[in-house]
């Protein structure tokens, strides 16, 4: 029998939302240091979501671009050579690790994640940036011009993909603003702020684009950069998506005591994920298969949702664990 | 029949030339103007850029007093145009162009202009034309010796001496200028504000020698030396709050002419030595380019006269250059051949003239360039000639190697030229020069945004320029007063033919910082030793990379007074620049300085 879920009448079910935080401590960033890519792995993996960077050496310099992990705390410096810097000088909420996002970026959202609702991240201006438009320099203004009254902006858009498509939706954060009629509201971000992605949905990939008033033939004059940390997924959808059940998909024995098995109709890519009642995932299993054997011994006792993830498409079942 | 094959740099009795157009054609030929810098009434404190602005239909691209001045002639870059003393090239071989802020007219006689393009004539780089500044002496026998000083507004001193020792076979000029600025000026911002510029100290000490030796009737070997180290502070843009950039230009310039002078054979052959650094220093960045090279050059030119009105042309060239920064892989060295051969051939009231150049480059192919021109008295006063030639300009090593960015592919720019000169000589030194011209240049160099989102030299650009110069000299006298008035005009249009998207450049717009129209107008009255000058500019808006920049007009007024006390020489001048006190900025965010005044004063003992 087919029917049809929000997720919000899920989440309803299912009590609370799943989350995962990257806070990118795990990567053990050492204090005034950074990874810039320079290993050539193409990213980093924090949890539930991939941070894509692209590292290139030409002998004689090298450039990069996308992610890069940072720990640096010299938050007076100006210009490029500070440019894995943020303003607050560390991570959210005193943290040694934060991430620089330089030039065009995206991220991707993985395992629990992927085609799912991001909760949101924290965001503050890079050193270099912040200094500059505070006090321009060779190549940029500072903001608000030769009077202070230019209505200048500096605009971080972020976008959606979700089934490989570009949404139409986007999210706009502000990381300067002087468009204010009293310059004294004109701002310059540079504290930890959350910037709140539950308004774009489900979610496969976010790209995001910077964007300046100061901008010239050259493009924009106003460096690229943003700081990101603790960046949230709720792991669970919040869109209008098919849920299908049974007979699809079957999960016995029910109830059971160690162990479940769930028998899909076809063998393909699929993701199972297990949440219990709080809506903490306990299990997160990718498998080819189309019989899958799941050990549940050390689960507590009580009722499970496993959702499946073929293609896209969405399957629930549930079992109770005694 | 006017006699066009005499060579405009023989010798005379006491006066040696040294401009760069070695026969009278192409004085005849080309948009040809000579400046004496001795009629400049501020000449002591005049560089080169400021002579051209206000003297020339040129348009010179300033950031500011005391900063880098470059030249844009007929449309071209900076690095179109042949920079050269005595007749030596001195572009810098890593950016290929000359910073015009950094050349004291005060040492030189003579400052060249010959419009157009010229490589097949003078080689790579003379795309749209050459601007020469040389030295010139007098074998009369006297020593002289001259100090000077000025002062003006910014904290301005200047202090200089020169001697010159002329005796019998040998005349030897020295110059020494020590000049210092704050250049703290206050500028209006664009909401009427006024601020005051900061962090724009300049610091500049030049010693020049050029010495002549008389070898016999015939020939003669000429030594010129130029030592200059400058020093200045970058000032903050006016959207910077503060800036902590810095330039050092140090420049050691040797070289040693042969001139061989007979009644139908010239030979003219230089060896020369360029040994310069720039560095810049921008701490908040942690950009520090020490940027050094070495060139040797060494030209020849033969002009052979048979007794068929045939000149026969032909010449050399060997530059070997050697480039040194950080931002290169390695050492870079760059070598550039070149061969030319020619004729000039008269009948009557027609003048011809045909040159074929190849260069050799270690670096780049470079095309077969030929000149062809055809020359027509029309009267006694008036003189029409026709010209077309190929041009070429090899890319400078910051374009092959530099890191990111340099393209080791890159091709030379190539343009074909035509022009069409009409002069009218009068009485005096009155004249009237109008020239039509137009240029396309293919494979023209620019830096734009790559795939690996940095910037890269590429062949992207297409650029048509084409355009009109007119000058006139018209001088009269009434009574005791000598009336000379120049003017110069000059519209130029330089479009591109192909849009590119980084920088953006949209098809058919007129290139950065290239003004349609410029205008000069120049008048001096002098009375005896009284010389009252008053010029005018007017330069229309421009495109820039930031935004549309406002046009401009100048006014700057002279005054010098001379005095003669037994033998001595006092000469005291007074200018008045930017007499309007006109805001104005050539580059966006670059502040120009307001109303200002030099005053300056000599004393010549022989």
């Amino acid at each position: 029998m087919k029917s049809i879920f929000t997720l919000l009448l899920l989440v309803a079910g299912l009590g609370v939302f799943a989350q995962t935080t990257t806070d990118f401590e795990n990567f053990n960033i050492e204090i005034d240091s950074f990874n810039n890519g320079s290993d050539f792995s193409g990213g980093f993996t924090a949890e539930t979501v991939f941070f894509p960077n692209t590292f290139t050496d030409f002998g004689t310099f090298t450039s990069w671009g996308g992610w890069s992990l940072s720990g640096i705390t010299d938050n007076t410096t100006a210009g490029f050579s500070n440019q894995y810097s943020c303003i607050s000088g560390s991570g959210y909420d005193n943290s040694i690790a934060y991430a620089v996002s330089f030039n065009q970026s995206h991220i991707e959202l993985i395992n629990t994640a992927a085609g799912k609702t991001a909760d949101g991240f924290y965001i503050n201006n890079s050193t270099y940036a912040y200094l500059s438009m505070l006090e321009g320099d060779s190549f940029a203004k500072k903001f608000g011009g030769e009077s202070g009254d230019d209505p200048d902006y500096f605009l971080l858009t972020i976008k959606k993909y979700l089934d490989g498509q570009l949404s139409n939706d986007s999210l706009n954060f502000y990381l300067a603003d002087f468009r204010f009629a009293d310059n004294n509201e004109d701002f310059i971000v540079n504290d930890w702020t959350f910037v709140d992605l539950k308004p774009l949905g489900d979610v496969d990939s976010l790209s995001f684009s910077l964007t300046s008033t100061d901008v010239g033939a050259y493009g924009m004059n106003t460096p690229g950069y943003f700081c990101m940390d603790n960046f949230t997924t709720l792991d669970i959808s919040t869109s209008n998506k098919e849920i299908l059940e049974a007979p699809v998909v079957s999960a016995y024995p029910n109830p059971t005591i160690d162990q479940i098995n769930i028998d899909l109709e076809t063998a393909t890519e699929t993701s199972i994920t297990i949440v219990n009642l709080t809506g903490q995932i306990v299990r997160n299993i990718n498998t080819n298969s189309n019989k899958i054997l799941i050990d549940v011994q050390d689960l507590n006792t009580g009722m499970y949702n496993v959702i499946i993830n073929q293609n896209k498409k969405f399957y629930k079942s549930s079992f109770v664990k005694l | 029949m006017t006699q066009l094959f005499s060579f405009a740099n023989a010798q005379s009795d006491t006066i040696v030339t040294d401009t760069i157009g070695i026969n009278a054609y192409y004085l005849n030929n080309s948009t040809n103007q000579i400046i004496k810098t001795a009629e400049i009434i501020n000449s002591l404190s005049q560089s080169l850029d400021k002579t051209l602005q206000s003297h020339s239909g040129i348009f010179i691209k300033t950031y500011g007093a005391g900063s880098i001045s470059t030249i844009s002639l007929r449309g071209g870059s900076a690095s179109q145009t042949m920079i050269s003393w005595n007749g030596i090239p001195i572009n810098n071989p890593m950016l290929g162009l000359n910073d015009l802020s950094l050349i004291p007219i005060h040492a030189f006689q003579n400052i060249q202009i010959i419009k157009g393009g010229n490589t097949a004539k003078y080689g790579n780089g003379a795309m749209t034309g050459i601007i020469d500044v040389s030295n010139q002496h007098n074998l009369s026998q006297n020593i002289n010796a001259t100090i000077n000083t000025n002062y003006g507004n910014f904290n301005k001193k200047s202090l200089g001496a020169k001697l010159d020792i002329n005796h019998k076979k040998l005349a030897i000029q020295t110059t020494y200028q020590n000049t210092i600025s704050d250049n703290n000026f206050n500028y209006k911002t664009l909401s009427g504000d006024t601020k005051a510029q900061s962090h724009a100290y300049f610091k500049s000490e030049s010693a020049t020698l050029s010495a002549y030796y008389f070898l016999n009737h015939r020939s003669h070997l000429k030594l010129n030396y130029w030592h200059q180290n400058t020093f200045r502070q970058i000032p903050p843009t006016t959207v910077q709050t503060r800036s902590k950039s810095d330039l050092h230009d140090i420049i050691h310039r040797y070289n040693l002419k042969y001139d061989f002078n007979q009644s139908n054979l010239n030979i003219k052959s230089s060896l020369a030595y360029l040994d310069e650094q720039n560095n810049f220093r921008d701490s908040t960045n942690l950009i520090f380019t020490n940027n050094k090279f070495k060139s040797l050059i060494h030209k020849t030119d033969f002009n052979y006269l048979s007794k068929t009105n045939f000149e026969i042309l032909w010449g050399y060239n060997i530059n070997r250059t050697t480039a040194q920064t950080a931002f290169y892989e390695k050492d870079q060295v760059l070598v550039n051949t070149g061969l030319y051969s020619g004729i000039n051939y008269q009948h009557d009231r027609s003048t011809f003239n045909l040159i074929f150049r190849q260069e050799w480059h270690s670096e780049s192919k470079l095309p077969f360039a030929p000149s062809i021109s055809y020359g027509h008295e029309l009267n006694d006063k008036r003189n029409i000639t026709f010209k077309i030639s190929k041009e070429f300009r090899a890319p400078t090593a910051n374009e092959l190697f530099w890191r990111p960015g340099g393209n080791g592919d890159l091709k030379p720019e190539i343009a074909w030229s035509q022009e069409i000169t009409f002069t009218q000589k009068g009485k005096k030194n009155n004249k009237l020069t109008a020239s039509l011209f137009h240029r396309k240049i293919e494979n023209w160099v620019l830096w734009t945004l790559n795939d690996s989102q940095f910037y890269q030299a590429t062949n992207i650009a297409s650029v048509r320029s084409y355009g009109i110069d007119i000058s006139n000299v018209y001088q009269f006298q009434t009574s005791k007063t000598i009336h000379t008035v120049i003017g110069n005009y000059a519209y130029v249009i330089a479009e591109n033919l192909k849009s590119v998207s980084s920088p953006i450049i949209n098809k058919g717009s007129q290139l950065f910082y290239k003004p349609k129209h410029k205008i000069t107008l120049d008048y001096t009255a002098s009375i005896d030793n009284l010389h009252f000058n008053i010029n005018g500019q007017y330069v229309s808006s421009t495109i820039g990379t930031l935004g549309d920049l406002a046009g401009y007009e100048l006014l700057n007024l002279n005054v010098k007074k001379s005095v003669n006390i037994k033998n001595h020489n006092v000469n005291l001048f007074i200018s008045i620049n930017n007499l309007l006190n006109k805001q104005y900025r050539v580059i966006e965010r670059r502040p120009m300085p307001g109303r200002h005044f030099d005053i300056g004063l000599s004393f010549s003992l022989s």
